[in-house]
């Protein structure tokens, strides 16, 4: 009974309900007021006064008339039986009109002007002329003219009031389900559907639930998947360090002529060391564990280092052309921040050719720091762009039979990125080679 | 210096242990072996090395642990294996008094080497200690470094200072107002080389940074010159 369905279905018969009960009830309060209240209240006013007059005399009376008047915004007078004024509060030059006889032409004239007389008796029996003059409109008044506005305006806010409720009520649980499933999609494969959403028991929460199930099947693969890979990496270590110290003792057994060989396995266990190396270092980052506490540091010198190492590491010096800005301070962690430039500088250098350059370019932009890594190289295939930042992802034609494509280290590079608030793209530039753009946060 | 230093080993990995052994041996040096943590921390606050050759990961007592506890009665130069990369491992090794760290798995020459590095900066020092009629202690501002006892003082307080520290504050306290580069440092400091992507001299530099704090008006005592290296501020 607590499906959606019902709970659309009861909401649109209580909102009719109530915005008709309310309208009806506006409407009859409205007019009774209008019928009644005036002359009702007048008249017992009127026998109020009389009273008054009779019990305390006429300095009363006229203290109780200019009383009413301040009040009610009523100005009246009041003739004895024999048609004479008992006070002058009030009297208008024309009194004694009112004592004439009612003609329909006198009748128009004085409600013209406003004015009521009433014949009334007080509790002694004797008769009085009351005359009224309602100077100041009553609420009522003002507002029956807008009657139907008023039953409309009513009839809008309540539904207005009953709709925005309920559709936040179907929304709201919607759109959480909604930011649960854009986080999932990048790549927070912890996030789950909060209890706000799942305890509601309808169709959204049963979706939720469902949505829950999945992202704990899918973690768990993922997190199978991940621990198979680091598994295999932690134990392909062990083999290599003992690889490595065995092939050092075997070298110094060995000849002078021998030694080529010897060199040549050393370096393919650094390859081999190295891979292990990434692979590892990915894995944490896409774990978003481990990672340093952030600090403060130096972006312009980190950079000049970075690229001064690979430059040296390239053996290519004035390669490099660096634009950097003076004392900028970035919080985040420098750590990632260097191996991301780093694989990127490396892999820029190795692709701009002898006679490219690699070009640096780090500025301030409003919101984050621009840094732009360019080279002279032949660029990549537009349509394989988005592609570059995936692990061992290998660009087709001209670049794999250099080096063997990107590797991991660019993958590395965005999760560096991406675990700091950062982002990295890479774009072809329009005179050639690769333009490969990170933006840390300020 | 003499090859025939002792080192005392401490690597779970029974195989690799029997190859560092053999290695390290054919190197000359005299070696002992140890398989787990709290062997190798009794080994090492028992026995006299000259150094000590510490894996992080370690059953029963992990390196950081063994070193933590080393240093409290001893300061036998350490020479860390770590992860490879793990710069978390790195860091905390650091601050806890390594003298220097080695990714694992490693260049066994690297090992060579850096342990020679450590053994030449020992035998440096304590020439230094020999010598110490020629060192004369340096002052400067409110700090006070006295080579000959090895104790660096902030405001007449003794600061907790590792071997490379106190070689870095010396050698930047010694040449105030004047930009030594990364190349220098490292070799005075660490005693070997610059190499490529190799922090470790930033990393003890911002240690002491940290145990220094900065001028009483807030202004940091040692700045990076960008692209050339650090200097004490003289003023």
């Amino acid at each position: 009974m607590r499906s959606l369905y019902w709970k659309i279905f009861v909401f649109f018969w209580v909102t009719l309900i109530i915005t008709m009960a309310a309208v009806v009830t506006l409407t009859g309060t409205i007019i009774e007021n209008r019928q009644h209240l005036e002359s009702h209240q007048i008249i017992e006013l009127a026998m109020e006064l009389t009273d008054a007059y009779e019990q305390e005399g006429r300095k009363k009376l006229a203290n109780e008339l200019r009383k009413i008047e301040e009040q009610h915004g009523i100005k009246a007078f009041i003739l004895d039986q024999y048609n004479r004024p008992i006070s002058r509060v009030n009297l208008p030059k024309d009194w004694l009109k009112f004592t004439e006889p009612l003609t329909p032409k006198r009748f128009i004239e004085r409600t013209n002007r406003g004015l009521r007389a009433y014949q009334i008796s007080s509790s002694s029996g004797t008769r009085y002329t009351f005359v009224a003059y309602v100077f100041r409109k009553r609420a009522y008044q003002y507002w029956f003219p807008h009657l139907p506005a008023l039953q409309l305006i009513t009839a809008l806010i309540i539904v207005a009031s009953f709709t925005a409720f309920v559709t936040w009520r179907i929304t709201n649980p919607i759109n959480r389900l909604r930011r649960a499933t854009n986080a999932f999609a990048r790549g927070q494969f912890d996030t789950r559907v909060d209890e706000k959403v799942i305890c509601r028991k309808d169709e959204i929460s049963q979706l939720g639930q469902s949505f829950n199930n999945m992202a704990e099947r899918i973690a768990m693969l993922l997190n199978n998947q991940q621990r198979l890979f680091r598994d295999i990496s932690h134990e392909l270590r062990t083999p290599l360090a003992r690889q490595q110290i065995a092939l050092e003792l075997l070298a110094r057994k060995l000849s002078k002529k021998d030694q080529a060989g010897i060199e040549r396995i050393e370096r393919e266990i650094g390859r081999m060391n190295e891979l292990i190396d990434h692979v590892l270092t990915l894995l944490r980052l896409e774990q978003g564990d481990g990672s340093p506490a952030s600090s403060q540091y130096d972006i312009g010198e980190l950079i000049s280092d970075v690229a001064h190492d690979a430059s040296f590491e390239a053996q290519a010096d004035d390669k490099i052309k660096l634009v950097l800005p003076t004392a900028c301070y970035l919080t985040g962690q420098p750590g990632l921040t260097s191996r991301a430039l780093e694989n990127i500088i490396r892999n820029a250098l190795r692709y701009t050719g002898d006679k490219g350059k690699v070009y640096i370019n780090a500025s301030l932009g409003k919101e984050c720091l621009n840094i732009s890594i360019a080279d002279d190289g032949p660029g990549v295939p537009e349509e394989t762009l988005k592609h570059l930042f995936e692990p061992f992802y290998r660009v087709e034609e001209s670049r794999n039979q250099q080096a063997g494509g990107y590797g991991i280290g660019m993958a590395i590079a965005e999760q560096a990125m991406r675990s700091q608030g950062g982002s990295i793209h890479a774009v072809n530039r329009p005179t050639g080679g690769l333009e490969v753009i990170i933006c840390l946060p300020l | 210096m003499s090859n025939s230093a002792n080192i005392l080993l401490v690597e779970d990995d029974q195989e690799l242990n029997e190859l560092l052994t053999e290695f390290l041996q054919l190197e000359g040096f005299n070696v002992t072996s140890t398989f787990n943590g709290e062997e190798g921390l009794k080994q090492a606050q028992n026995g006299n090395f000259d150094v000590v050759v510490l894996d992080i990961m370690l059953p029963i007592m992990n390196g950081l642990e063994v070193l933590k506890q080393l240093r409290n009665n001893k300061q036998t130069p350490v020479l860390m294996l770590t992860a490879r990369g793990d710069e978390v491992d790195r860091i905390v090794g650091f601050e806890m008094g390594a003298d220097d760290y080695l990714p694992k798995p490693c260049n066994p020459r690297e090992l060579i080497a850096r342990i020679k590095a450590i053994l030449r900066r020992v035998d440096m020092d304590t020439q230094g200690l020999q010598n110490e009629a020629k060192k004369i202690s340096i002052q400067r501002d409110d700090i006070e470094v006295n080579p000959a006892t090895r104790v660096a003082t902030l405001n007449s307080e003794a600061l907790e200072l590792t071997s490379t520290e106190f070689n870095l504050l010396e050698n930047l306290l010694a040449n105030a107002g004047n930009v030594l580069s990364k190349e220098d440092l490292t070799e005075t400091a660490l005693g070997r080389k610059l190499t490529m992507y190799d922090r470790s001299i930033d990393m003890h530099l911002s240690n002491l940074r940290r145990k220094l704090g900065p001028f009483r008006d807030g202004e940091q005592r040692i700045k990076t010159v960008r692209g050339v290296g650090y200097l004490y501020v003289a003023r």
